[in-house]
């Protein structure tokens, strides 16, 4: 499957349950950027343990941000000044394959990944030209439950900081050759 | 700090339901094995911390997303212009996506606590 169709797909960084008539609960998020957002309950995603560093932090919901770029934001219920932009990690290595352990698994009611939904979170240094997500430390969703943890992935080579520009310009310059050599051929 | 003294596969409990034992010391190293439930996360120190460190420095990345944005979305058009494209073969092999758990994953509840055992032996 093509890369992008694929993201998309397994994506929902365009906001989940817009067209949802079935629960018409909807929970009112305070969120410094975007002000007052009415998102339906089913889309609020509770982590048990919170994120690493903010335990504080249990309910977030996820809102979109760009429509030219695959990233969210990940809005605090708690706290209003606390949002992480994440992305979803196909798109910055379409090969991605956390290694989650079963007792992650098992805390989410998640037999394997397939149903699961991957975010990683995304940091921006060196005056906003170095972007990187985290792909050591990914946010793994079951979107059935609601339920959310970050996990470590174990055993892999993931770094907490993968270079997601670099990523996307390999992936444009290989995109761009193979265009080249269909015209030659 | 409690100090206690411990020989291979001897065992300490902690509270009711977490158990840590000496699997196996050379030289300088030990390996230790832990059985705790699984609400209990058990990660390598540094590894956590790291992730915590990155964590805060995530939280910041919403002032400065915008900045980053317009290149990102140029960058990501470009990457994606492939799409439209008919021959799908053309992409290169490592692209291929399917979304599968890289270790094998027993459906049901057995080897659970074998799992957090094995990934601290690891290295």
């Amino acid at each position: 499957m093509r890369w992008y169709t694929h993201c998309r797909k397994t994506s929902r960084y365009l906001t989940r349950g817009e067209t949802d008539i079935e629960n018409k609960e909807i929970v009112l998020v305070h969120s410094q950027r975007f002000g007052d957002v009415k998102v339906n309950a089913r889309d609020v995603i509770t982590f048990p343990d919170g994120i690493l560093g903010f335990p504080f932090a249990k309910r977030f919901a996820l809102l979109s941000l760009r429509q030219d770029l695959p990233l969210s934001w990940l809005q605090s219920l708690e706290e209003p000044d606390l949002a992480f932009v994440v992305i979803n990690p196909k798109h910055v290595r379409p090969d991605y394959h956390p290694s989650v352990s079963k007792d992650d698994l098992a805390a989410l009611g998640l037999k394997d990944l397939d149903a699961a939904e991957l975010y990683a979170l995304v940091s921006v240094s060196a005056g906003a030209r170095r972007i990187t997500a985290n792909l050591l430390g990914p946010l793994v969703i079951n979107p059935r439950l609601g339920i959310g943890r970050q996990v470590v992935s174990v055993g892999d080579d993931y770094t907490v900081k993968h270079d997601i520009l670099e990523e996307w310009r390999l992936y444009a310059k290989e995109t761009l050759n193979s265009k080249v050599k269909k015209k030659g051929a | 700090m409690l100090v206690l003294t411990r020989r291979v596969n001897e065992r300490i409990i902690i509270g009711e339901d977490i158990e840590i034992v000496v699997v196996d010391i050379r030289g300088e190293q030990v390996k230790i094995g832990i059985e705790a439930p699984k609400d209990t996360r058990v990660y390598r120190k540094e590894v956590f911390e790291e992730i915590q460190a990155e964590n805060r420095r995530a939280s910041e990345a919403k002032e400065s997303i915008d900045k980053a944005a317009e290149q990102m979305a140029r960058l990501f058009k470009e990457a994606k212009a492939g799409e439209g494209e008919e021959n799908a073969s053309d992409l290169p092999e490592k692209r291929e996506t399917t979304i599968e758990p890289r270790n094998a994953v027993e459906p049901d509840g057995a080897g659970e606590r074998e799992s957090t055992k094995k990934h601290l032996e690891e290295r």
